[in-house]
């Protein structure tokens, strides 16, 4: 079965670069706009990696790694936080709220791609 | 018996009793001498009675023979004095007389009885018978001798009587002479024993007393000879005895006093040496001293003066010496010299030292002097002049004073300081705190200052700040180890969690000049918007970093793929095209970026010149039409706008903004309308839209940087989320106002207001033209004139100029000399001067190049080097634009006053200008002539009715009208000067705005005309 990665960001820009990054892997890709879509959809996707944009309208990616970590079926899946914030703090934050890694903008897709790879690896 | 006393008591007795004893036999024996005297004389005059009867008896006898011979009476005279003698009493009178002896008593009465006998039996008959003259008979009877016989029986009688008591007075002779001698021996006996009694008394008493005393007297007399040690045996009497031992006393208390006195006469002995070296010292020591030293007496006058005095005041010692201080010193030091003398006077009176400070008083000029003085007293202690010793106390009383100073900055500088300063001791007890600190605190503690103050230790303010902070425990942990270690040095940060407001401490030890540490020093600042402003600061280069790095992203991670992966043409072209969109995406946020920055920077300056609004907004639709086919943009002019004042590009920038804005958030198909309309002296640009309108949440943020309107609309909106901010900056740079009305889901209103270009007095043709084609310099000439109230124009080239002159020509012309275009500011002004419509126009030359004689050989009315100052150029312009101007001084000590005048004034008169007392008030008439003076008549110093007189004693200025404003009651006299003086006169209290706007416009149109 495809592997389902959900990509979420309000930057149109970004979405088709992380799509593009992941389109030669064997993956079914999901974009959500904005903070309450990527609620939205992870729970009615189930996806097996999420690859999360931390400033977003709405809620911020923070708050949706907290609200998705806190239902059981989203406690082990792997997410990605891509974010443009680079302070040390926020970095914490995101580990803190349970970030598998954390890649700041710009960033190279194709590392994005063996990271999805690896934790998508790690998964089996 | 062992006292003297009793033993002479003793002697005494012995001897008057020994004494009285003799005396009493002396007496005894002469009682008995006595005795026998009386018993002898007591015979003889029993013997001489005996006589003197026996004469009488004879008497008879021989009387009465003589009667009987001769019968004369004479013869009977005697013989009747005897017979009445005898028989009268004799006869019983001897009788008596030996009553004591019988037997003689018993011969006297016999003789007594024989007498009588005698005369009874014969001597009367005879008598008788003689007187009878019986002569015969009585003769012979006498014859017969009878009588005779009977007489001599008598007189026999008699003797023996006599015998008998002769006998007896020879015996009691000898017994008293036994008597006597034996008185006399007892006498001399009792005398003799007295005596020798009393030697023997003497005899002992002298061993007792005096050898004893004598001892004494020796003793004395060696002790007086010097010989101390005598002492005296102290046996004998009682009293003797201790008179020795009193002695015995003395003599050691002498010598005792003698060692003492020899001791101490050793000492004196000493002290006099002593005494002598430090008389010559003190010589030396005064005649040496720099201070001052004077002896003087009772007078003031002086009697001894060192050197160091003769010499401030300025004379030799033999002159001052006799003289008081006020004879010594000049006229002008008289003052001074009395208040010394009195000072003198004070201690002598008062007999106590004192220091008293002095000035000036001798021949120095502006010294200031410190004196101790103190009574000068004699050996008896009585005071007889004075001592004083004086320091010339000039330089240090100066640096005092600098001290002093410094000491007042110090502390000026301490209390105007904006951060809390305060001061613990080591008991961290506050021993200093500026108002600031105080303020701080108590903002901190949340209690007024005053219960700060109240002995409120470190510990315990700490303790009640923690309870505020919102970090309590490491607060706590701050002060602790502020608290344990006073060596400690260190900052700490705090915000009070319910204001919100942030804090930072420092604090460091306190030591005095010589290192001992004396507290800590506690600085308190407020950094609440220090604080806000990094969190904005670091929220902004979060913001910023977001924003640039998002657009990297893109570029970058579209690169990588495009290099690392075969990807199709097409796919490539989709790449390339977001590659290139993201980048300029990228510059626009740059480029806006660094706009906004440079206008909040204080530096920035617009260019401001009047511009037509509506060309303006027809150009920038112009470019959106061709932009979006999609929106309809519509622009509502309803009628002629007078020109703004602004930089015409930067207002475009606004415009094409908003329109942008408006066409992003509205649905495609929709419409856009911009409108302008006048609102007082703004005019209004509106741009209307039919879009998503703005959530009431967001709307505050609305033009915060990077803020965008976070919309369900999934559509990508893009832009830089600086416009707003951008526009707002630009509009409130020009003084205007920007805002928007909206309502979500009905669309949003954006408008903005700018200040219409001024015109002077409204009418049309009075402005100044600005010639001038450096933007800035053009800008600067006119805010220059604007504020002064003059509308101003500005051409930036000599056609420009030549063709604004010729449509409506200005009341003046500022030109600039070099100007780009054809024409420069010579041709320019020697057109203007040639001809004949525009000659009568003045022309000031504004040039930052030389060129003054030409300018005036051309007709230039002034000539103004660049840079020029305000005032220049108001000087000039207000030189050659006499008509229309109000020029209106107001003379007021009170601020809120000349406040309110002015508001009140603002638009009716050019030139206000403002002085807060007469001299400024005098001040500001000579600088430029006002129109108009509205003048307070109570003010500080020079007040409004001298004002009134030096205005009108001088020509120049008795012409201005001058309208009196006061709240001050007057007399008749002061209404009758201020009715010859003035031309108006308002109560303070009850005069309306309108009524001083019309004093003001009448008193200008006066003088005007």
């Amino acid at each position: 079965m495809r592997r389902k990665v959900l990509i979420c960001d309000n930057e149109e820009t970004l979405r088709i670069l992380v799509r593009a990054a992941l389109d030669q892997g064997d993956y079914d890709l999901h974009e959500a706009r904005d903070g309450d879509e990527s609620v939205e959809f992870a729970r009615e996707l189930e996806p097996d990696l999420i690859v999360l944009d931390m400033m977003m309208p709405g809620r911020t990616g923070l708050e949706v790694l907290t609200e998705l970590r806190g239902e059981p079926w989203f406690a082990e899946t792997p997410v990605i936080m891509l974010t443009a914030r680079v302070q040390a703090a926020d970095k914490h934050a995101a580990e803190d709220a349970g970030v598998n890694r954390f890649l700041s903008k710009p960033f190279s897709p194709i590392e994005l791609e063996g990271i999805v790879a690896e934790l998508l690896e790690g998964e089996r | 018996m062992k006292g003297l006393t009793g033993r002479m008591l003793f002697a005494s007795t012995v001897l008057a009793t020994l004494v009285a004893g003799a005396f009493a036999v002396l007496i005894l024996g002469i009682g008995e001498l006595r005795k026998d005297a009386r018993r002898a004389s007591h015979s003889e005059t029993v013997l001489n009675d005996a006589s003197h009867l026996e004469k009488l008896v004879i008497d008879l006898e021989t009387g009465e023979r003589g009667f009987v011979i001769t019968a004369k009476p004479e013869f009977l005279e005697p013989w009747q004095n005897a017979r009445r003698a005898l028989l009268g009493g004799e006869l019983d009178g001897l009788e008596r007389l030996v009553q004591n002896n019988p037997a003689q008593q018993r011969r006297a009465r016999a003789i007594s009885a024989d007498v009588r006998s005698y005369l009874s039996q014969y001597g009367e008959p005879l008598v008788a018978k003689t007187r009878q003259g019986r002569l015969l008979r009585a003769a012979a009877i006498v014859a017969g001798g009878e009588g005779r016989r009977r007489v001599d029986a008598i007189r026999a009688r008699f003797r023996r009587f006599a015998a008998v008591q002769e006998k007896l007075a020879a015996e009691l002779r000898s017994h008293a002479e036994t008597e006597a001698h034996r008185a006399v021996v007892m006498g001399l006996g009792g005398l003799a024993g007295s005596v020798l009694l009393i030697l023997l008394f003497a005899g002992y008493f002298m061993r007792l007393i005096v050898t004893p005393v004598r001892r004494l007297a020796a003793a004395a007399g060696r002790l007086a000879e010097g010989d101390l040690s005598t002492r005296v045996p102290s046996a004998g009497a009682a009293e003797v005895a201790d008179l020795s031992r009193r002695f015995n006393e003395m003599a050691e208390s002498l010598e005792a006093s003698h060692h003492e006195l020899e001791s101490q006469n050793a000492r004196l002995a000493a002290a006099h040496e002593a005494l002598k070296e430090n008389s010559a010292l003190l010589t030396a020591v005064t005649e040496g001293s720099r201070d001052i030293v004077t002896v003087k007496d009772l007078e003031g006058r002086f009697v001894m003066i060192n050197p160091a005095g003769a010499e401030v005041l300025g004379k030799p010692v033999d002159e001052i010496v006799g003289k008081t201080l006020a004879e010594l010193v000049r006229a002008e030091d008289q003052d001074a010299a009395q208040r010394t003398m009195a000072d003198d006077r004070r201690v002598m009176e008062s007999g106590d030292w004192s220091t008293y400070e002095e000035g000036g008083g001798f021949h120095s000029a502006s010294g200031a002097y410190l004196s101790t003085k103190g009574p000068y007293r004699d050996a008896d202690g009585d005071v007889i002049g004075l001592i004083g010793i004086t320091k010339d106390i000039t330089e240090r009383k100066a640096a005092e004073e600098e001290i002093m100073r410094h000491a007042g900055i110090n502390e000026a500088i301490l209390e105007s300081s904006a951060d809390g300063i305060g001061m613990f001791d080591l008991e961290g007890r506050i021993v200093f705190a500026n108002a600031a600190f105080e303020r701080l605190v108590s903002d901190l503690l949340g209690e007024p200052a005053e219960l700060m103050r109240r002995e409120r230790t470190m510990d315990e303010l700490s303790e009640l700040v923690a309870r505020r902070v919102t970090r309590p425990e490491e607060y706590r942990t701050g002060v602790a180890s502020l608290i344990a270690d006073p060596e400690q040095e260190g900052t700490g940060e705090y915000e009070i969690e319910e204001s919100g407001r942030s804090f930072k401490r420092a604090s460091a030890p306190v030591r005095d000049a010589e290192g001992t540490l004396l507290g800590r020093i506690i600085t308190l600042r407020e950094v609440t918007q220090e604080r806000a402003a990094e969190q904005l600061k670091s929220e902004l280069v979060a913001t910023v970093s977001h924003e640039l790095r998002t657009p990297l992203a893109s570029i970058l991670g579209f690169a990588e793929l495009l290099s690392q992966r075969e990807v199709d043409a097409e796919t490539r072209e989709r790449y390339l095209a977001t590659i290139h969109g993201e980048a300029k995406r990228l510059t626009n946020l740059v480029n806006d970026f660094l706009d906004l920055q440079r206008i909040e920077q204080e530096s920035f300056t617009l260019a401001l010149e009047p511009f037509d609004i509506e060309e303006v907004l027809r150009e920038q639709l112009e470019v959106f039409a061709g932009q979006s086919e999609a929106h309809r943009v519509e622009l509502d002019v309803r009628e002629e706008q007078p020109p703004l004042l602004g930089e015409r590009d930067r207002i475009a920038q606004v415009i094409a903004n908003l329109i942008s804005n408006a066409i992003k958030y509205s649905p495609e198909g929709g419409t856009v309308k911009v409108a302008v309309d006048a609102r007082g002296d703004m005019v209004r640009v509106s741009v209307a839209d039919t879009g998503l309108g703005i959530p009431q949440d967001q709307q505050r943020k609305l033009f915060t940087k990077f803020f965008r309107v976070d919309t369900s609309d999934t559509r990508e909106i893009g832009g830089t989320g600086l416009g707003l901010a951008l526009s707002r900056e630009i509009v409130e740079a020009h003084g205007g106002r920007i805002g928007f009305e909206s309502r979500e889901g009905e669309g949003s209103t954006f408008w903005f207001e700018l200040p219409r270009a001024l015109t002077h007095n409204g009418s049309a043709g009075q402005y100044v033209l600005v010639v001038e084609d450096d933007r800035a310099a053009a800008a600067l000439l006119t805010e220059y004139l604007t504020g002064d109230g003059y509308g101003v124009e500005v051409a930036r080239s000599g056609d420009e100029a030549l063709a604004r002159v010729d449509q409506n020509p200005p009341a003046l012309i500022c030109l600039d000399i070099v100007l780009a275009g054809e024409l420069d500011g010579w041709q320019i002004l020697s057109r203007l001067k040639t001809n004949p419509a525009t000659e009568h126009i003045p022309v000031v030359v504004c040039t930052g190049r030389n060129g003054r004689d030409q300018a005036a050989a051309l007709g230039a009315a002034d000539f103004i080097t660049k840079p020029f100052s305000p005032e220049r150029i108001r000087k000039v312009v207000e030189r050659l634009l006499p008509e229309g101007r109000g020029s209106v001084l107001v003379v007021d000590d009170d601020d809120s006053v000349r406040r309110l005048v002015h508001e009140t004034l603002k638009g009716h008169c050019t030139d206000l200008r403002e002085a807060a007392d007469g001299e400024q008030a005098l001040a500001e008439v000579a600088r430029r002539k006002p129109d108009v003076v509205v003048l307070d008549l109570i003010m500080p110093g020079l007040d409004g009715f001298a004002v009134l007189e030096r205005l009108h004693a001088d020509p120049e200025t008795r012409t201005i009208p001058i309208i009196v404003l006061t709240a001050r009651r007057l007399s008749a006299d002061e209404r009758g000067l201020l009715r010859e003086r003035t031309v108006s006169l308002l109560n303070k209290s009850a005069y309306s705005a309108e009524e001083l706007r019309r004093v003001v416009d009448s008193a200008l149109a006066d003088a005007a005309a």
